[in-house]
């Protein structure tokens, strides 16, 4: 019986200290972590939206609906909306939540679609999600003056370019090959292409349905959709 | 032991992957690439610092019933210190590593070091074994993660190193490919520690496989039965 106190005390002990430890750093880093995810989304944000005057990051709708929230970010220039970027999150990834970001003119034609919180297997998933750079030995070797990489274009994924070809308008389902669909999926990653795919068709369901709503709202308005959008969710 | 030998025993002869066979999962799942086998590494790597200094410090504390799940408790915080710490100060290094350190936990080199090592030892020496672990692992990853981005893609490092290589070997993206190439790896292993000892002359083979009770071919030694 005594033994029994002294194990659950020393067990309860060390479970305290521990949670102890990690909400003081929880309660450290959470400003500076808050902060880097910012810088992250305007990073982000820069990369799929074109030349803007104002901050997109707070002139923002969000579209609620029964899933995951679906969140608008507007550049203007000169007052007048020149692009929106979507972003679109679903559950399906194959490592749970999958964020996308897809920038689009105020007519629907999409322009870039980044993905932006992800965890997909390395090396597998990630082919469908992540824009890396392809460098040769002569890139390394060769001169700087030579060096055609601009390092603020998006390198290429051609999962992901495949879906400039259209217009959240007009299409607003978007499925992988093997459901029926039109998009090609990365072979030995379906389950994240489609994860991929799933989350742009939020966006685009949320900007089709509220279209009037978004282009015309003021900073910080919120949406709700009634019904569940639903999305290509069937496996 | 002295010092030098905890820190370098990790590196080969007690290889955590090689020799042990220990934290397989990440292991085959996250070699595809050198960059990947890199960043899970270094990730372990200091996971496997913090715990084992801990453990060490707390083993004549803890007592010996309940001390798994206060050596679970205690990597968990690591790994959670680590997920939190990288995302607020390095960024860039938490965009690298923020999908490998979940699987940290699930990790058994370092449950085992902690149990095997650090729960016996001193800290000074717990901290030589975690740092020749870790880099035993990180190392054995890196070769395994490169010869497999090598033969899928003809790059290392994500540079294309023989241009125009379109021809992708996608077995080798595929866990399947990172059983083959580890087999590979624990053949050539197995093969120069066997030679190694056979110079030094403690090698003897397993009845079965020893050649001087076999007539079939004409390798072995038949001196040693003469």
């Amino acid at each position: 019986m005594k033994d029994i106190l002294i194990l659950t005390l020393s067990l309860a002990g060390v479970c305290a200290i521990a949670s102890g430890v990690l909400a003081l750093a929880n309660e450290r880093t959470k400003d500076a972590r808050a902060q880097a995810a910012i810088e992250a989304k305007s990073t982000a944000l820069k990369k799929v939206l074109p030349e803007h005057t104002n901050t997109p990051l707070q002139d923002t709708v969000v579209v609620q609906n029964k899933d995951l929230d679906t969140t608008f970010y507007r550049a203007r220039r000169d007052n007048r909306i020149v692009a929106l970027a979507g972003q679109g999150a679903t559950a399906n990834g194959y490592g749970g939540l999958l964020k996308v970001l897809v920038g689009f003119d105020p007519d629907g034609t999409i322009r870039k679609v980044l993905v932006t919180e992800h965890a997909e297997t390395p090396g597998l998933g990630t082919q469908a999600t992540d824009r890396r750079t392809e460098k040769t030995l002569g890139d390394i070797l060769g001169s700087p003056e030579t060096d055609k990489h601009d390092d603020k274009a998006l390198p290429p994924n051609s999962y992901l370019d495949q879906y400039e070809q259209y217009n959240l308008l007009n299409k607003t389902t978007y499925k992988v090959k093997a459901d029926d669909g039109t998009i090609d999926a990365v072979s030995g990653a379906t389950i994240s292409s489609r994860a991929v795919a799933d989350a742009v068709t939020h966006v685009a369901k949320a900007f089709e349905t509220h279209r009037q709503t978004i282009v015309t709202a003021p900073a910080g308005e919120t949406v709700t959709t009634k019904e569940k959008t639903t999305a290509n969710t069937t496996f | 032991m002295s010092m030098i030998k905890e820190f370098t025993k990790g590196l080969w002869q007690e290889n955590p992957v090689l020799v042990l066979l220990l934290g397989l999962c990440p292991t085959l799942a996250v070699t595809t690439g050198i960059r990947n086998g890199m960043g899970m590494g270094l990730a372990t790597l200091f996971v496997l610092l913090g715990s084992n200094v801990v453990v060490s410090l707390i083993r004549n504390i803890v007592p010996k019933k309940v001390r798994i799940p206060c050596y679970i408790v205690i990597i968990a915080t690591f790994v959670t210190l680590v997920d939190m710490l990288t995302a607020a100060y390095f960024r860039q290094l938490h965009l690298a590593l923020g999908i490998f350190i979940p699987l940290i936990v699930v990790n058994c080199t370092v449950l085992g070091r902690a149990e095997a090592f650090a729960s016996r030892h001193t800290l000074m020496r717990s901290v030589m074994d975690a740092l020749g672990m870790g880099v035993g692992f990180t190392l054995t990853l890196m070769a395994l993660g490169g010869v497999r981005e090598f033969l899928s893609g003809g790059a290392l490092f994500d540079v294309q190193l023989i241009p125009n290589w379109k021809y992708e070997f996608m077995l080798m993206t595929f866990p399947p490919g990172a059983f083959i190439a580890l087999g590979f790896f624990l053949a050539g292993m197995n093969w120069i520690s066997a030679r190694k000892a056979a110079k030094d002359g403690k090698y003897k083979a397993p009845a079965e496989m020893d050649c001087a009770h076999c007539r079939l071919c004409f390798f072995g030694d038949r001196d040693d039965e003469a």
